[in-house]
């Protein structure tokens, strides 16, 4: 039992109890909400555009932030004077700097472009090496699933 | 947790449900406060249960506040947490300017802390703080509401022995369902299904609340 000191009042308890929507089904919540002359009609229309409307203004968002680090991503890359004839791995890099190892390979590489004032095709060959043999990639990807 | 992963599982949700349980919900801890003289809607600043559930929706797609499912999972409880605020501070706001009194303190809320609740220092002479008449003439009369409420909440389950059990809970200050199954030796279900019957009640039940019937 409760001491009195922290005692909730009886109404208290009351409206806390009831206040509760766990375990209740939806039926009867919506069939309590119709008795308290709650159109659930047009609730769920006002829902449905509230959804849609911060859906759509979270994605402009999040658009821009990814336009944002494409473009700090390819400034780094086009700093940097690749060594001709090493198409496949400039390939593979370019798909790390976008991102599609995940986000630490992604920091990682830029970190590592950023020592460098030119890359040589031992330079790439080093880094790939590097997060492969570490199986970095492995384990990222199988965080990030 | 990542932005888009939020956004993913916001979109994934089932809004509807979530809507109209946060509705139900609204309007159960709006009573809390409305029991008081006055009607629900007039309290709640000419705001209804919908509007404070709804805004708390757009709230949490904002951004205003953000939610982060590592560490609140449960989106529902969430939301539940942004009407407690919402209202808790329409509520404090009104009976502050009601009354120039401090909002009460209520130690045994699970609401997160809030700074203008925090109790005052036992060797302040702010402290020792006694009601005005008025003041008075108020709380007697909230208290003399709740009894009239009480008897007819009491009325209303006559005859039913487990819902009476159940309104002595609320006696005894308890109100969690795992909490009253303990101390009654029912099963959790049992205190759930005690509530639904309460719920089919509810016509009789709001219009107590609302309307003082």
């Amino acid at each position: 039992m409760m001491d009195g000191k922290n005692r909730k009042s009886f109404m208290e308890c009351f409206c806390d109890f009831m206040s509760d929507p766990e375990n209740l089904p939806q039926e009867e919540v919506r069939a309590e909400l119709k008795d308290l002359v709650v159109n659930t009609d047009q609730l769920e229309m006002m829902v449905a555009e509230i959804a849609k409307i911060g859906s759509q203004k979270r994605r402009l968002v999040w658009l821009k932030n990814a336009r944002e680090k494409r473009t700090k991503i390819k400034k780094i890359f086009e700093s940097k004077k690749i060594a001709g004839g090493s198409q496949n791995l400039k390939t593979k890099i370019k798909e790390i700097l976008k991102g599609s190892y995940g986000e630490v390979a992604q920091s990682y590489a830029e970190a590592y472009f950023r020592k460098l004032e030119s890359l040589s095709e031992k330079d790439l060959e080093s880094l790939a090496e590097d997060m492969e043999n570490l199986n970095l990639l492995e384990d990222l990807n199988k965080e990030e699933e | 947790m990542e932005n888009d992963t939020v956004l993913k599982l916001l979109e994934a949700a089932d809004w509807n449900d979530i809507i109209f349980r946060l509705t139900h919900y609204a309007f159960w801890r709006a009573s809390r406060y409305t029991w008081r003289p006055g009607k629900s809607d007039q309290l709640l600043g000419g705001k209804t249960p919908e509007d404070i559930a709804c805004e708390a929706m757009k709230k949490v797609w904002n951004g205003t506040r953000d939610w982060d499912p590592d560490k609140y999972p449960d989106l529902l409880k969430h939301l539940m947490w942004i009407v407690d605020s919402d209202m808790e501070h329409l509520y404090s706001s009104m009976e502050h300017k009601k009354t120039g009194n401090l909002p009460k303190f209520r130690p045994d809320d699970d609401s997160p802390a809030d700074f203008s609740e925090i109790p005052s220092d036992p060797s302040s002479p702010v402290h020792a703080y006694s009601p005005t008449p008025e003041e008075d003439l108020v709380n007697r009369e909230e208290k003399a509401l709740e009894e009239k409420l009480k008897k007819k909440l009491y009325d209303l389950v006559m005859g039913d022995e487990d819902l009476e059990m159940l309104l002595l809970c609320f006696e005894e200050g308890i109100d969690k369902p795992e909490i009253i199954a303990a101390e009654t030796g029912w099963d959790v279900s049992k205190v759930y299904n005690l509530k639904r019957k309460l719920l089919r009640k509810a016509k009789k039940i709001n219009r107590i609340f609302l309307q003082g019937d």
